[in-house]
């Protein structure tokens, strides 16, 4: 068994995690699991550019990953489910991060609609192209009935000349794709389908370049990335492709469960008539909240933990320097779990 | 008939001429017929409504066994510019459902699953509008005696009366005379004209070849892929072997290969599709689930791997060959054994006795929900033990038998009767499969005697027990091989938005 590209980001999330989390909860963070724990996970041991990286993995893939770095010796086990790298797995990642730079691009957890902004992108070349060539009679590659409804809108609301259509497209796009130092735009352009040239599925890109799988795939998921932030940090140089990503970004990536107990907040109440209007348990609602203080920058903590006690967390925690709730419990024995938790949440990065 | 239906094909569907027995059929129904028609696979069925629809006022209602297969046409109609035209099955949901109900009546051509059709509200719907024709797609599954039967087919004839007994074409490509005798009777038309086409693809020879052992069976599929003009299909019982052969082969140095199966996803599989379709790709290591929906007219070949469970399939699948009336040929791959896995397949169809006895006892626990039994899906699937075609055998079962208002007991019977049946019926069409593989005079008039036909004419490559000429079938163009094959990508992008 080879190791592949999906074993070294496995590697680099346990890296980070650093035993303190069980391996099950990078299996939730790569497949996108939309809950407060994998959430407030993926931003406390910055692997947030992960997240939803790689869908539809299951649970048996993810067990082999692991045996097979355990075998390697890449992996100690350090309880039923935690591990630590070892010497010589520290030194693969070291390796493996130099060799593979393009990952800067990657940031699952901002682009998490990337799978809908392909669909987009696949397609509206598709029809432009057909378009330039005054064909109507073919099958578009993408199903999904949103897409197609979506260009359809698209194209009506924007009214543009069928020959300048492609011509734009084709001019934003070389702009945008030259700017890809770290991964070669062939991996995504060969998978685009125009008039009678249909493009490669993924498998036949990753043969055709040589890539396995995996490595393919962080490639292909890094560039789209890349496409994504350029466009979006440079709306004026994009005035077509911008279009495809107005209505994707989710401005505060909230589970539709918090999103309601925010409202609730807003409207002056508090944990337990939230907890009881909704039928749920307390623990859920604070949980909310954790999630919500992540998310939000400007939300205020005070109403939830005293001014003078989130001092005495943040000192803790620098001191500390784990995630380990445990550990910093036994530093300030006054305080809950949840309000070590909410305290964390608002530090979010700056530690 | 006043309209002169050439002129209208040629100015509607873009076609020079009728294919063999759509001008009978469409005339018949024109007529105002109820008609029952057997065309033969790559004959082109769907004219067959899509004309008269054009012609009648009001809607036409199509039924259609096969989710994908409604999908497939649903959307080659809509790629030929008809917008009037929807699928109402499972995948309808939510508010684009209340949509489509609520303007149910502007639309030409309703494409509706047997299922959709157990549901009160989606017949009071229908029962509101004007239906100029109803069409039985696949109208075998009506059958009983039919590998792909389909309990909710058998209320077919009832649903045609609540709907007013609107003018009704059924058709189907592969009937004996037993089932064409059961699927009139099944929709209660009592009088019905009937064209009946032969099966018979004169210009595709058909063979059988013996190897000895698993190994020599992949060395000969690479040398007749090495050897046969293309393009080709090759046809697998199993996705795993489907990608190992297609592995294989490119090892070999056939470039322009891939594997298609229901394990991709869609996006690939599309793409898959449109390659053959295009001509980037020469040869499809594929599993049943391919060619339902693609029209490719120059088909050189088909291999099967594995035997086909039935010779309804197995006529199916050859017939995706020489659409465009040139020569195919179908080579059939057999080594000793190889009967075991179609019986073993057949097994995993149909629940066996031990899942019936766990289901029963879901039943007697449950006895109140037997009427939204599909609810509960995920937990009798794990408490069975059921495979996905096992599980759907038994909910069409229960689901058409809902009205009955039986006692669980009652049912239970009844279901371990149907199991019974279904097992006898699918071993029965393995066995006439192998009988078929070992006859000693022409199988091309074995297949047309399964059928109830006689042969009548002579073919020339005709089969491997009457002589074939090899020669007619095998690669004629050296194809030169591709130069350079390096992609730029700026190139490639300027070909297809610039056309440069
Ligand atoms: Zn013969």
């Amino acid at each position: 068994m080879a190791i592949t590209f999906l074993h070294g980001v496995v590697l680099n999330c346990l890296y980070k995690i650093n035993g303190e989390r069980t391996i099950y909860s990078i299996y939730h963070l790569l497949n996108g699991k939309k809950s407060s724990q994998t959430i407030q996970d993926a931003k406390f041991y910055q692997i947030s550019q992960y997240f939803k990286t790689f869908p539809k993995l299951s649970r048996e893939h993810f067990d082999e990953l692991i045996t097979d770095l355990e075998r390697e010796h890449l992996l100690l086990r350090t309880s039923q489910q935690s591990f630590l790298l070892t010497e010589d797995g520290l030194n693969y990642l070291k390796t493996f991060l130099a060799q593979h730079a393009f990952i800067h691009y990657l940031d699952g957890y901002q682009f998490q609609q990337d799978e809908v902004f392909w669909e987009r992108l696949s397609l509206i070349v598709q029809v432009a192209s057909n378009l330039r060539m005054e064909e109507i009679k073919y099958l578009p590659v993408q199903r999904n009935k949103d897409v197609q409804a979506w260009i359809k809108r698209f194209l009506v609301i924007n009214n543009i000349k069928r020959t300048d259509l492609s011509k734009m497209l084709y001019d934003e796009m070389v702009r945008c794709l030259e700017g890809s130092q770290l991964v070669d735009p062939s991996l995504l352009v060969m998978r685009l389908t125009g008039f009678r040239n249909i493009g490669k599925t993924k498998r036949q890109a990753a043969e055709l370049l040589g890539y396995e799988h995996s490595h393919y795939h962080y490639q292909f998921v890094s560039l789209l990335h890349f496409v994504m932030s350029e466009i979006h940090k440079n709306e004026k140089k994009y005035p077509l492709l911008h279009h495809l990503l107005l209505d994707l970004h989710e401005d505060v990536p909230l589970t539709d469960s918090a999103r309601l107990t925010l409202k609730l907040i807003n409207n002056g109440l508090l944990i337990e008539e939230i907890a009881k209007i909704r039928k749920l348990k307390l623990n859920t609602i604070q949980d909310h909240i954790v999630e919500i203080a992540l998310q939000i920058q400007s939300f205020d903590i005070s109403p939830y933990v005293s001014e003078e006690l989130q001092k005495r967390i943040v000192l803790a925690v620098k001191k500390i320097t784990s995630r380990q709730l445990k550990q910093i419990r036994q530093e300030i024995v006054d305080a809950s779990y949840f309000e070590i938790r909410l305290v964390m949440a608002q530090l979010g990065d700056n530690i | 008939m006043s309209v002169d239906l050439l002129s209208f094909l040629q100015k509607k569907f873009n076609f020079s001429s009728f294919k063999q027995g759509q001008q009978e059929v469409i005339t018949s129904v024109m007529n105002g017929q109820h008609t029952f028609a057997l065309l033969p696979t790559g004959t082109g069925k769907s004219l067959c409504y899509q004309l008269p629809g054009y012609l009648l006022p009001g809607t036409v209602i199509i039924v259609s066994p096969l989710l994908s297969l409604m999908q497939d046409q649903v959307e080659q109609m809509q790629m030929n510019g008809e917008k009037r035209v929807i699928a109402l099955n499972s995948f309808l949901q939510g508010a684009d459902r209340r949509e489509v109900f609520r303007r149910l009546d502007q639309f030409k051509f309703i494409f509706v699953s047997p299922e959709m059709l157990q549901l009160d509200y989606v017949i009071e719907k229908l029962q509101n509008l004007t239906i100029s024709l109803f069409v039985v797609d696949e109208a075998h599954c009506i059958s009983q005696w039919g590998y792909e039967f389909r309990p909710d087919y058998m209320r077919l004839g009832n649903i045609r009366e609540q709907l007013g007994n609107p003018l009704t074409l059924a058709l189907t490509a592969t009937a004996t005379e037993k089932i064409a005798e059961d699927i009139i009777k099944s929709l209660h038309l009592t009088s019905c004209e009937k064209y009946i086409y032969s099966v018979d693809r004169p210009n595709i020879a058909i063979k059988v070849e013996q190897v000895s052992s698993f190994y020599d069976k992949q060395e000969r599929v690479v040398e007749l892929v090495s050897t046969l003009e293309g393009p080709g299909i090759i046809y697998f019982s199993s996705k795993k072997l489907a990608e190992e052969v297609a592995y294989l082969l490119k090892v070999r140095g056939v470039s322009d290969i891939q594997a298609y199966h229901g394990g991709l996803d869609q996006e690939s599989r599309m793409l898959i599709q449109q390659q053959f379709l295009n001509g980037q790709l020469d040869v499809i290591c594929a599993t049943s689930a391919f060619g339902m929906g693609i029209n490719k007219e120059n088909v050189r070949y088909v291999i099967h791997f594995h035997m086909p469970l039935q010779m309804e399939s197995y006529l199916q699948e050859i017939g995706r060959g020489g659409r465009d009336g040139g020569k195919s040929i179908a080579i059939l791959l057999y080594s000793p054994g190889d009967e075991l896995l179609p019986y073993q397949l057949v097994e995993n169809e149909v629940p066996n006795s031990s899942q019936v006895e766990r289901l029963g006892y879901w039943l007697r626990q449950n006895s109140n929900n037997l009427q939204r039994m599909e609810e509960f899906e995920d937990e009798i699937i794990a408490l069975a033990g059921f495979s996905e075609t096992q599980w759907r055998l038994a909910k069409d079962f229960f689901i058409s038998h809902r009205q009955k208002q039986l006692k669980y007991d009652e049912i239970l019977q009844l279901f371990n009767d149907y199991v019974d049946q279904r097992m006898a019926v699918k071993k029965n069409h393995v066995y006439q499969m192998k009988k078929w593989l070992d006859c000693e005079d022409c199988r091309r008039e074995k297949i047309l005697n399964y059928f109830g036909e006689q042969r009548k004419i002579e073919v020339e490559d005709c089969c491997d027990l009457c002589g074939i000429d090899n020669s007619s079938f095998t690669k004629t163009t050296c194809k030169n091989k591709k130069g350079d094959e390096s992609f730029y990508w700026k190139q490639y992008l300027s070909t297809i938005l610039l056309n440069k």
